[in-house]
């Protein structure tokens, strides 16, 4: 696959969702290059902003199976991974495993954080191994596969906070926010009147090595060392503990508890070369770098307790470090 | 599809970022030199100048201008080193003059043996297309820095350190002694490779003079000796210009020599001493209009004394047989017992107006006044010493005449030219010294002494 071919379905996939969002053009580009470059995405929005409508339509889109689970306090590991089910065929009685919605390309975990841990876990194995453990059997994710989860940050009550181990699992995290009043108008207009959009298909029923041709050529855009060691100041520059008496970034020091892992440094450089592809370049630059820190590493710091006192929240420790820590 | 070029790596797009890198270097090289000659034109400039006045001599001097040279240049090298540009920056100056977004900088660092072949041709021919935007000249034209005005101003003010540390040391520092003059200007001689008799001879000369065997009278005279050789030397004319500037250099410091010698012996109190107290001359009319007058005249007696000093020193040089009469001419001057009565009635007038002018000051001192051979003048004396004009320091008190003189003198007093003369002295009491307190007011028998004095 050549880049301009990268370009041209990616600007494609890109319109065919904007088709039915309206708004939201970075979480969309956000979205694709998490995808194709294999990892799974943090939603964090209010209800009503279209967090399930975007994914629905990009999985047409894209032509993946796609499959919605609504977590739910109640909700057990089984309700999402499968689990065996007693069957009668030809006189005989036997167990069958019965897939659950993981086992679909495209899931929906919809308000994940209100599942409890244990539920929350069972799709920990599934994002990160790609495969499901039922009953000391195992059974394998279909390829492609990316986790799609969305967190209300409204309602705290009742609620059970994805553990650091789970977010760290998340490729991006991205931030919905309202629509502005140009974009509600608009919004109103598709969904009020009559005959709304419909999605394209951009690849064929076949689709997935075309899928996977983009993905490998992903990782072989260019980056030149002297931003690599950019990408690792920056990481590096997160922990609190590694940090001189004076650090350049005081805000690490004062505020954080534990700094991103290794998976932020990778989620940076993935992202930044998936970002310079979707422009139609073959090589990474600062822009594209400093385009998915933000998205990268916001749920890989974990603040302290001044910081959630004095109200500091991730991106304006990130705001500072990317400010601070110097390009050469 | 897009062919593979760039084969010859002379086409390649980051070949301009070697020709930044080596603009970059030529810039900081031209950086490193504005910066470093100012400090070393000024250090050879103050090396030339304690050379040229005979504190270093050539070699050194030598020497040392190649040593800070050689520093200079080891330090700068090392600086170049550090400083000049390495290829990332250059290739990020290239990006930025390009908008290339870091085009260039991946294409001067990475590997491409390591990165897919397509990805980098790729990149080479976006980067092509970019490089036509880059007016070489334009983009990095030289500017000078500002290290390099503030190496100026850095050097001035050393030089202007080193004018000023000079003329405070030269004012403040005690003289050297006779010998070491002596030997510098037998050095100076020496480096100017002309006279080397004479240079000998000033080394011998320095080594008298620091001789303790060789007494006083004998270093003046062999002092004045080579004043006499350098002026036959100098009336003969025949050494060339540079080279009678050089004569009279050393004859100047010679003479100058000579009068630190007469001053320090004349000093130590051999015939002449100098007196504390102030020539006072009460009795001789009003000081006052003297003092008024005196300041004037005082300059003028400069004036006239600095005119004979040249016009004879003019002479000196004019007469075809300089050497009899400038030695009448020098021990006439220098003699001091037979001046001229004018003078000494001029000196006499201006001491006392200096006096006037200046009443903290003990000792009258004239520059340009040179210092006789043999006695002393009367104004060395002592206060009481007999001179020619008169007891030295000599006061006047009030005397009162005893009864039969005071009845002759207001006889005489009243009429013209009749003189009363004393027929009995009324005592012979001694004055008391006139440094005493009141002896000037008091009133004293007429002494046996004084009698002649009376008129």
């Amino acid at each position: 696959m050549q880049p301009e071919e990268f370009h041209d379905l990616f600007s494609l996939l890109e319109a065919e969702v904007k088709k039915i969002i309206v708004g939201h053009a970075e979480v969309i580009r956000k979205i694709l290059v998490a995808f194709f470059a294999g990892g799974h995405v943090l939603l964090e929005g209010v209800p009503g902003l279209g967090k399930t409508l975007l994914v629905k339509s990009l999985s047409r889109a894209l032509g993946l199976s796609f499959k919605r689970v609504q977590f739910t306090p109640d909700l057990m590991p089984s309700d999402i991974t499968g689990t065996q089910v007693l069957t009668e065929s030809n006189g005989r009685r036997d167990f069958q495993f019965k897939k659950g919605p993981i086992f679909a390309q495209l899931v929906l975990a919809d308000e994940i954080n209100r599942a409890t841990h244990k539920t929350q876990s069972a799709v920990l194995e599934a994002m990160e191994e790609r495969q499901v453990t039922v009953f000391g059997e195992t059974f394998s994710m279909e390829s492609p596969f990316m986790v799609l989860a969305t967190q209300n940050p409204v309602e705290l009550e009742g609620t059970y906070p994805l553990p650091e181990a789970q977010l760290d699992r998340f490729f991006f995290k991205l931030l919905i926010s309202p629509p502005s009043p140009s974009e509600l108008k608009e919004i109103l207009h598709r969904t009020t009147g009559s005959g709304t959009p419909e999605v394209s298909r951009v690849f064929p029923e076949n689709g997935a090595g075309q899928i996977g041709a983009m993905k490998s050529l992903l990782r072989q855009v260019l980056i030149a060392p002297p931003l690599e060691d950019y990408v690792v100041r920056l990481v590096h520059s997160t922990h609190p503990t590694e940090q001189p008496r004076n650090p350049p970034v005081s805000e690490i020091k004062n505020y954080l508890r534990f700094g991103a892992s290794p998976r932020g440094a990778q989620a940076i450089i993935l992202g930044a070369k998936g970002n310079a592809l979707a422009e139609g370049r073959v090589h990474v630059s600062y822009e594209d770098i400093a385009s998915v820190t933000y998205p990268a590493l916001r749920h890989r710091l974990i603040l302290n307790f001044q910081a959630e006192a004095e109200n500091v929240g991730p991106d304006q420790i990130l705001t500072a470090l990317v400010k601070k820590v110097p390009r050469d | 599809m897009i062919q593979p070029s760039f084969q010859d790596p002379a086409e390649r797009p980051e070949r301009i970022i070697t020709q930044v890198i080596t603009r970059l270097k030529t810039h900081a090289l031209r950086d490193l030199l504005l910066m470093a000659l100012p400090p070393l034109a000024a250090l050879f400039y103050v090396g030339f100048f304690l050379h040229r006045a005979a504190w270093l001599s050539l070699e050194f001097f030598a020497l040392t201008s190649l040593a800070m040279a050689g520093s200079l240049l080891v330090a700068g090298l090392l600086r170049f080193r550090f400083s000049a540009a390495s290829r990332s920056l250059a290739a990020r100056l290239v990006d930025q003059k390009a908008a290339a977004k870091d085009r260039f900088l991946t294409l001067a660092t990475i590997d491409p043996s390591k990165a897919p072949s397509f990805f980098v041709e790729r990149l080479r021919q976006e980067a092509a297309t970019l490089v036509k935007r880059i007016h070489f000249k334009k983009e990095f034209p030289y500017r000078i820095k500002r290290s390099f005005f503030v190496s100026i101003v850095v050097s001035v003010c050393i030089i202007l350190l080193f004018h000023l540390l000079w003329s405070i040391a030269y004012r403040s520092s005690t003289p050297a002694r006779p010998s070491e003059d002596l030997r510098l200007l037998a050095r100076k001689i020496e480096q100017a490779a002309v006279f080397p008799d004479l240079a000998r001879k000033l080394e011998s000369a320095a080594v008298k003079l620091q001789d303790e065997n060789i007494s006083e009278a004998e270093k003046q005279a062999l002092i004045q000796e080579l004043i006499k050789n350098l002026e036959q030397q100098l009336a003969a004319g025949s050494a060339g210009d540079a080279r009678d500037d050089l004569l009279r250099q050393v004859r100047d410091a010679l003479q100058g020599l000579e009068r630190d010698f007469q001053k320090g012996s004349a000093q130590k109190g051999a015939g002449g001493i100098k007196s504390n107290l102030p020539d006072h001359r009460e009795g001789q009319g009003t000081g006052s209009e003297k003092g008024e007058g005196g300041e004037a005249k005082h300059s003028q007696l400069q004036d006239s004394k600095n005119q004979e000093l040249r016009g004879e020193k003019s002479g000196k040089e004019k007469e075809p047989e300089p050497g009899k009469k400038q030695n009448e001419g020098r021990g006439d001057r220098n003699q001091g017992t037979e001046r001229r009565p004018e003078q000494a009635k001029q000196e006499k007038e201006e001491k006392g107006s200096k006096e006037k002018a200046e009443s903290g000051s003990k000792g009258f001192k004239r520059q340009d006044e040179e210092i006789p051979q043999g006695p002393p003048p009367e104004r060395f004396h002592k206060a009481g010493a007999e001179g020619k004009q008169g007891v030295k320091a000599a006061r006047y008190v009030v005397v009162q005449l005893p009864d039969e003189f005071e009845a002759a003198a207001g006889e005489g007093v009243s009429g013209k030219g009749k003189r009363v003369r004393a027929k009995t002295p009324a005592s012979n009491a001694p004055l008391r010294s006139p440094d005493t307190p009141g002896a000037a007011g008091e009133k004293q028998l007429l002494p046996l002494e004084y009698r002649g004095l009376i008129r």
